[in-house]
């Protein structure tokens, strides 16, 4: 299919061009030609006409002219020669109105701006071959001319279809709390597993603290190891609430060191030398951590803003999870961390170690056995000495072990019961001997018995003591202030970690509230520019070709943000960007307005996208197009004042192309008829409306030009 | 009023002397909801040299235009008697000349530094955070000084550059002493300037409470509702403690710069004159005799010239020593 263009000529120049058109040898298949032309010069390019015509070249010709005609009435003078062999279609205004033929709706002005592209659209429609050979058939009648009108699929209404698709785009874009922000992580935050204990200068002031506190703990659980031996109940818990008491010092002096430390270097905004003076006084040794990194963290924020873009999640919603991510990028400070010292080393604790309860009181069997060791001493034939003997010995037994610490009046208490029992058992053992004992024991046999009181009484103490002591280094707590040292160094850990990585985080915050402050701004300017309240949009569902543009016009406005992001102030950021953001859509208006408001923009990617989705998006516009009622509203590709030329009383002409790719997703649900097309650009509806008898007329006469040449 | 390229514009400069200068260009400045009409101008000055400034002159030809016309030259000229030349702090704007008898009176400043807090919502880079407070309070600490009081600080005219936090804009600005109106907007507006409280004097916490909002507006992204809020910030809440409280218990910008470790930046040797002293109270019997209108809300005068207007309330004093109690 080729196009010859006429427009412009004189009528010896149409004829000279037409002849060299002919001659040109380059134009292999002249079999379909699409000749443009003035409607006013049709009658003057006579002789180009007949030359086309005769040439023998051709097979089928379609006319498309353009232009008003002149005339009371309008005439539209045609040469003979092109109407008995070519379709001719009239253009008088390519812009043209968006018109309903049937019932006659009112004519809509469309925008002057879209002229270019209609006449464009409308010659690239028709120089689809299969389209104009149906075209051409529709024309076959000699002398028919016709006015088109297009209905085509990805094509709207111009400028403003293009300011609606944008404006739902943004409504989209800014709708606050649409979509869920992508995940934002950075090697600045510190994780669990990174944590790592904290490095002490070996005899420096914190680490010699962590020393005295280790080894007065381990000195108070030697002490308190040592308790439950048998010398130890004679001796009392003197030695080891000493112990317990020198650790509870250490704990607390390690612990105040701690927070001492942790005020002197507290900074929210990184650490200025006097912290880390403070710091290197301690003794403390900050790990090496990774610098900040811009490259970096620009790329973390670019995919960041991309993903969420990708996914539908509006610009509201991102600026607030860089706003978050700026939140946890902050230092808290040492300060901060100042009640995690108290949680790992609670004042419980040390309070436990420097005032030990007493021991606990003696067990409730322990009388038992002291009746039953004064019993067995008072069983023998000497048992009224043997027995109150051994019965003293059992209270003075008592007295100087199991009394020791002990509230006054629980000793007193102790001892008496004690004492009470064990008078009782010599009493018992001596009346049940002399009522049930007949003969004196064998002095063997008593001297066994005696023995044996000696040893339950001993055993008895003993058992006693060692189930008191160990009750009782429990309750001091010793356990949990060895783990409280640990616990207190696990801190530290932490927080020098903190130390280390404040420089990082605060100028890694830094750059991300510039960028934050950016793409806010950036929503500033879409707003500006194509946001309308959401009443008037609440129908217009987003285009995604648009929605995709509008995304990529948002990073191609924060990208050179994203190459300076750690330097410059907030404000500045903002300006550049809504002058950036301003330009890409004074960019994109000057695009669209020679093109389909759905083309590529400069900045714009190339759309990735499946058949399936692409189908999926695209079939219900290709079906309204393709399957368009010719009577229906649709561009008509003259002014209000063509329409009266028009024969409106006859049938409009339909030519219905899509593409044959769609054909099987499309056939079952379009009028018969369907013109399918290789090419994938295209689908519509083209409506030919004849015009009334009179308003065209052939001419076979010359030119006085002409004839004045001859 | 018109600036035309090639306009002379003939000026006082602060110290007294007449100058003039010939406009080479001017740019109108949007400058919403002031009385006053901003624009960024070139002047070839009588010394050789081309300077931009930022010309002010009333938008209208209303009372309060021209009011507030005088008070950005007052201050101005205020800052300059206190500052002189060298010492000139960069957290206020400075006035660099002022026609104020003329057919069509104007100021001219020097151009503001960075943009408008506002323009961003107040959000600067967490790591200037510390210097944005020490420079406000810093601007603030030099209008104590000069014996001014601004009362309008607002995200819309303290300027940031990265570096400074610049006060500007004295179109509302008093002088301490002077007695209390109705003034301000909210949310910035101390409550001793509100509708129904106003009374007394201006006094040298007027600008504290503003500051003190605009410290926390700028450290958080939000908006200072409640007073306990301030409390709620473990960074902050030293600082402004007290702020928001009665204006008897607020302390004083050189208290805040204290708290923030900072030295005061106002030498020691340089004292208010106390010709000003005599002067402001002269000041204000003639400004009432121009100004009918102007009176308190209780309807209070100032004092005639005869009667000094109170003292400021003395600074505490930190120093501690035996002798102290």
């Amino acid at each position: 299919m080729v196009r010859f263009d006429l427009r412009g000529s004189g009528g010896n120049e149409a004829a000279a061009r037409a002849r060299a058109f002919l001659a040109d040898d380059t134009q292999s298949d002249l079999s379909l030609l699409l000749i443009l032309d003035e409607a006013s010069a049709l009658r003057r390019h006579r002789q180009a006409y007949e030359a086309l015509v005769s040439s023998n070249y051709t097979d089928g010709m379609l006319c498309v002219a353009t232009g008003p005609i002149d005339g009371d009435p309008p005439l539209l003078e045609l040469p003979g020669s092109l109407t008995q062999a070519a379709g001719v279609i009239w253009v008088p205004d390519p812009a043209g109105i968006t018109w309903r033929t049937n019932p006659p709706g009112p004519a809509i002005r469309r925008d002057r701006r879209d002229a270019d592209t209609g006449l464009r659209l409308l010659l690239d429609v028709l120089s689809q071959a299969d389209v104009f050979r149906e075209t051409l058939r529709r024309l076959q009648a000699p002398g028919l001319v016709v006015n088109p009108g297009l209905r085509l699929a990805g094509v709207g209404e111009g400028q403003n279809d293009f300011d609606q698709a944008l404006a739902a785009a943004a409504t989209r874009l800014l709708a606050p709390g649409a979509g869920k922000a992508p995940a934002l992580t950075s090697r600045y935050e510190e994780t669990r597993a990174q944590r790592a204990a904290v490095r002490l200068r070996r005899d420096g002031p914190l680490d010699n603290d962590v020393a005295a506190a280790r080894t007065a703990v381990e000195e108070a659980a030697e002490a308190a190891g040592d308790l439950p031996r048998p010398m130890a109940m004679f001796t009392g818990t003197q030695e080891a609430r000493a112990a317990m008491s020198r650790a509870s010092e250490r704990l607390l002096a390690l612990r105040d060191r701690l927070e001492r430390l942790f005020s002197a270097a507290h900074s929210s905004v990184g650490l200025e030398p006097e912290h880390l003076d403070a710091i290197e006084r301690e003794g403390v040794t900050l790990p090496s951590v990774p610098d900040f990194d811009a490259t970096e963290t620009a790329s973390t924020i670019r995919d960041y803003i991309r993903d969420g873009l990708d996914n539908r999640v509006a610009l509201p919603v991102l600026t607030e999870g860089l706003n978050r991510w700026q939140r946890r990028l902050m230092p808290l400070g040492s300060r901060a961390r100042i009640p995690d010292l108290r949680r790992a080393c609670p004042d419980e604790v040390i309070t436990r170690l420097r005032h030990a309860e007493p021991m606990p009181g003696s067990q409730w069997w322990l009388p038992l056995a002291g009746l039953t060791s004064t019993a067995l001493a008072a069983v023998g034939p000497l048992g009224v000495v043997s027995g109150p003997v051994m019965a003293l010995l059992w209270t003075l037994l008592v007295t100087f072990t199991l009394g020791r610490d002990q509230p006054l009046a629980r000793r007193v208490g102790a001892v008496t019961g004690n004492a009470v029992a064990a008078v009782a058992g010599v009493v018992g053992a001596v009346a049940a001997a002399d009522f049930l004992l007949a003969d004196p024991l064998p002095d063997v046999v008593w001297a066994g018995l005696l023995v044996l009181s000696l040893v339950v009484a001993l055993g008895a103490v003993l058992v006693s003591w060692r189930a008191r002591a160990q009750r009782w280094v429990e309750r001091c707590g010793l356990a949990q202030a060895g783990e409280a040292v640990e616990a207190l160094l696990g801190v530290a850990g932490s927080v020098s970690g903190e130390w280390a990585r404040a420089g990082s985080k605060i100028a890694a915050a830094d750059a991300v509230s510039r960028m934050s402050v950016a793409l806010d701004q950036v929503g500033v300017a879409v707003r500006e520019r194509a946001f309308r309240p959401p009443a008037e949009e609440s129908a217009a569902e987003p285009d995604p070709r648009v929605t995709h543009y509008l995304s990529d016009l948002v990073m191609e406005a924060m990208a050179p943000r994203l190459r300076v992001l750690v330097s410059g102030t907030t404000a500045v950021h903002g300006e550049q960007v809504r002058h950036k953001a301003a330009e890409l859509f004074e960019v994109w208006e000057d695009h669209v307005s020679g093109r389909s408001p759905y083309d590529t923009p400069p900045f714009g990617r190339e759309r990735q996208l499946t058949p399936e989705r692409r189908l999926n998006e695209d079939l219900p516009e290709l079906l309204a197009a393709a399957g368009a009622d010719p009577r229906g509203e649709m561009r008509q590709f003259c002014s209000a004042g063509e329409i009266p030329l028009l024969d409106l009383g006859a049938e409009p002409m339909t030519v219905r192309f899509a593409s044959q790719r769609d054909r099987a997703a499309l056939a079952d649900s379009l009028p018969t008829g369907v013109t399918w097309i290789p090419s994938t650009q295209f689908a519509g509806t083209l409506r030919l409306l004849p015009l009334r008898g009179g308003v065209a007329r052939q001419s076979w006469a010359a030119e006085p030009e002409q004839e004045a040449a001859r | 009023m018109t600036l035309k390229q090639g306009d002379s514009l003939t000026f006082f400069e602060p110290g007294g002397r007449r100058t003039e200068a010939v406009l080479e260009a001017a740019e109108e400045i949007a400058w919403s909801g002031s009385p006053l009409q901003a624009h960024r101008v070139i002047l070839s000055c009588a010394d050789g040299t081309v300077r931009q400034y930022r010309h002010l002159s009333p938008l209208t030809s209303a009372h309060e235009a021209y009011q507030a016309l005088d008070n950005e030259i007052l201050a101005g000229l205020r800052m300059h008697r206190l500052c002189g030349d060298r010492l000139y702090p960069a957290s206020v704007s400075r006035l660099a000349g002022y026609e104020a008898n003329g057919k069509e009176p104007f100021a001219l400043v020097e151009h503001y530094r960075g943009s408008p807090i506002g323009s961003t919502s107040g959000r600067i880079v967490p790591g200037e955070g510390v210097r944005f407070q020490s420079t406000l309070l810093t601007g603030a600490r030099w209008l104590n000084a000069a014996g001014i009081a601004h009362r309008s600080i607002s995200p819309a005219n303290v300027h940031w550059d990265g570096m400074t936090a610049q006060i500007t804009d004295f179109s509302t600005a008093t002088i301490v002493g002077a007695p209390r109106e109705e003034i301000g907007r909210p949310p910035w507006q101390a409550p001793e300037q509100r509708p129904g409280q106003v009374e007394g004097w201006v006094s040298q916490k007027e600008d504290v409470w503003s500051v003190g909002r605009l410290i926390y507006y700028v450290a958080t992204g939000r908006e200072l509702i409640r007073s306990e809020q301030a409390k709620e910030e473990p960074e902050l809440a030293h600082l402004l403690n007290g702020i928001f409280g009665p204006i008897e218990g607020r302390p004083t910008p050189r208290m805040l710069l204290t708290r923030l470790n900072l030295h005061d930046p106002v030498p020691q040797q340089i004292q208010p004159d106390a010709a000003l002293e005599q002067g402001r109270a002269d000041f204000h019997v003639h400004r009432m005799r121009k100004h009918p209108g102007l009176r308190t809300v209780n309807g209070s005068m100032p004092r005639p010239a005869t009667q000094s207007p109170p003292p400021p309330p003395p600074e505490p004093d930190t120093r501690k020593g035996w002798w102290r109690r």
